[in-house]
């Protein structure tokens, strides 16, 4: 029998930080992932783009530092209107003047996933000589719950685990979500996002394209430059056929995909010689119906998997955790039961705005950027000159953005 | 002189309620909701107090409490997480039990004893924090058991009390609202009489040599939620020192 006073299932991205931001309430921690971080370190090809604010987390908690020429800045974005030739550029000069905070220097970052993991697992073993956070090679087999006990865990090796509190950080079809009994809606969007990387010959010079094409947004991120030539990292989403035709033409026949991105991205970009690490999946919008239940909380995409057209999934996310471990603070503080059903539906409360409020955002942001009407298409050239002329109502939109 | 403080009713029906005691849905429910704010006037008294460093997560290393009518130990709880060394009693046998199993299954140390508090100044045992929270509204012969909980504190150490006031607002929210209209609360568990005045209490403290030191009011704001205010009007917490 082991006993923790927090759970995490799911020890990737989400689970991780959330490790990383609880540590500092001295409670026994506990990861449970089927996978060691190694392993998950070696599997994750993806990037993740990190706005300034959750930046602004890491550089707290010491994680961007050893980052340091890993990630690569975004100081400008690149908005465009399908082949209309009609665009938005926000760009951080603009906004400098106005963030009260020094610490952010960009809009935003790219970096791969396997170094962030890396870094924020360095991070965590070093706080660990404090307060060290186990971490458990295991599969979750049942939770039960009785009423006013703690929580407690049946693993695949056997091992019971009690805990005060479970945080299902397990992604969007979160086993642990299922069996806490918690419902979600979904979604489907009836495209797939194709991504990949890409080498390219110029200088990418730190801009970030959203283009808004009849068949789905394409998005190209500014990666860090490696051994060989400057990269970009690619997510182009469209319907199943096309994104599966992408796919397919990237492993077999990468010239046809690379000249069909060239056309979007020649004038900055200049030639694509390679194309490397694609993949394909679904787009889905997940919901849980509720965050919390007795001794549960949802975090991550265990609680919302968002449409990825703002890069707004991890930022709500990072938001999650920061707001959770700033109420169990003050309940730690007070000698208070974490695992309360009572507190976590306060957070839930606190949190429902923000996460329903992004989920309806990006949901519509996809659905007025596919319509092809052209009194949509007029809409749309309407509002974003209102924007781009507006410095006011621009700086809003980008401070929000980058998750300030 | 009449010196028994118990009240053998009282005690009937909280051995009765014990069983959804760590309910927080349940007839407790108001309890539970109220803790946040006691713990939060009892941690900042005792920090400022015993002049304790105020970042460190243990604050209240190295303090013996007694929680007296602890119940089913919904404030032992917390002090015990806090770091203090806490013995909880009570006179009803069930809510003790209740007490006992609720700390083993949280992995809690406490000290839970089926006695009342005259048996404890009888052995002469002393601590630093003697606390006594939603209690005096449920004792017979009030003044003795405040000169009794006078002799379980060190020479230098603090009480801590929480009750309710006898004010027409009182009885209006407490009795009149919350007991038998809403049913927030048990009907029957006050009975108005047994109420004090902070003033009231003060007096009978000043006979044993203690005088108060901090006076807050606990007040109700929408959506189930009590923040401490200084309106004592219905629900109010203070601590007393030797003068």
């Amino acid at each position: 029998m082991i006993l923790s006073d927090i759970v995490i299932c799911g020890g990737a991205l989400s689970g991780l930080t959330a490790a990383l931001a609880l540590q500092k309430l001295n409670m026994k921690i506990l990861i449970i992932d089927p996978l060691t971080i190694e392993e998950i370190i070696k599997k994750d090809k993806r990037t993740t783009a990190i706005a300034a604010g959750p930046g602004k987390f890491y550089l707290e908690k010491g994680v961007w530092q050893l980052l340091e020429g890993k990630a690569e800045s975004i100081n400008k974005i690149n908005i465009k209107d399908g082949n209309s030739g009609f665009q938005l550029d926000f760009d951080y000069n603009e906004i400098k003047e106005s963030l009260r905070s020094k610490l952010v220097t960009n809009l935003g970052y790219v970096v791969e996933n396997s170094h962030l993991l890396q870094s924020i697992n360095n991070i965590i073993k070093n706080n660990g000589k404090k307060t060290p956070v186990k971490r458990i090679k295991a599969k979750v087999i049942s939770i039960e719950k009785k009423e006013e006990d703690l929580a407690k865990i049946k693993l695949d090796n056997g091992k019971i685990v009690l805990a005060s509190l479970i945080i299902a950080a397990d992604g969007r079809n979160s086993v642990i979500r299922k069996m806490s009994g918690i419902e979600e809606k979904k979604l489907d969007y009836e495209q797939y996002a194709f991504v990949c990387q890409i080498q390219h010959k110029n200088f990418h010079q730190n801009i970030a394209l959203e283009k808004f094409l009849p068949g789905g947004p394409l998005a190209i991120l500014p990666m860090i430059k490696n051994e060989k030539s400057y990269r970009s990292s690619i997510i182009w989403s469209d319907n199943k056929e096309v994104s599966m035709g992408r796919f397919n033409s990237a492993r077999h026949d990468p010239k046809r995909i690379a000249y069909e991105l060239e056309r979007h991205s020649f004038e900055w970009l200049g030639r694509i010689e390679s194309l490397s690490s694609s993949a394909v999946y679904p787009l889905q919008l997940i919901r849980a119906k509720n965050v919390v239940a007795e001794r549960f909380v949802l975090i991550g995409d265990a609680a919302h998997g968002l449409h990825p057209i703002a890069g707004q999934g991890f930022n709500l996310t990072i938001r999650d955790i920061k707001i959770f471990t700033e109420l169990c603070k003050k309940r730690v503080l007070l000698g208070l039961d974490i695992g309360s059903e009572k507190f976590l539906k306060d957070y839930e409360k606190i949190r429902r705005a923000d996460i329903l409020g992004l989920v309806l955002a990006t949901h519509s942001l996809n659905k007025l950027f596919s319509i092809k009407k052209s009194p949509i298409k007029l809409f749309r050239k309407v509002g974003m000159s209102a924007i781009q002329k507006s410095p006011y109502i621009k700086r809003i939109f980008m401070k929000y953005a980058m998750g300030l | 002189m009449h010196t028994d403080t118990t009240d053998k009713k009282e005690i009937k029906l909280f051995n009765q309620l014990s069983s959804n005691w760590w309910n927080e849905n349940g007839e407790m429910s108001i309890l539970h909701s109220m803790s946040e704010a006691r713990m939060n006037y009892i941690r900042n008294i005792l920090i400022k107090y015993f002049s304790i460093k105020s970042n460190s997560l243990k604050v209240l290393k190295g303090l013996k409490i007694l929680d007296v009518g602890c119940g089913g130990g919904i404030s032992s709880e917390p002090f015990a997480r806090m770091g203090a060394k806490v013995t909880g009693i009570d006179l009803s046998s069930e809510l003790i039990r209740v007490a006992k199993q609720h700390s083993r299954k949280m992995n809690l140390n406490i000290e839970y004893l089926h006695r009342n508090i005259k048996t404890i100044v009888d052995e002469n045992k002393k601590y630093d924090v003697v606390v006594a929270l939603e209690l005096l509204e449920h004792v017979n012969n009030l003044s003795n058991f405040c000169e009794l909980l006078g002799r379980c504190v060190h020479s230098k150490g603090l009480i801590i009390l929480s009750t309710i006031n006898k004010t027409a607002l009182s009885h209006l929210l407490v009795i009149k609202l919350a007991e038998d209209v809403f049913n927030k609360l048990p009907r029957g568990t006050h009975n108005f009489k047994k109420f004090i005045k902070p003033e009231g209490l003060s007096e009978i403290f000043k006979r044993s040599g203690f005088e108060i030191k901090n006076l807050k009011g606990i007040s109700w704001f929408p959506l189930n939620r009590w923040v401490l205010t200084n309106n004592t009007s219905v629900n109010y917490i203070c601590s007393f020192v030797r003068s």
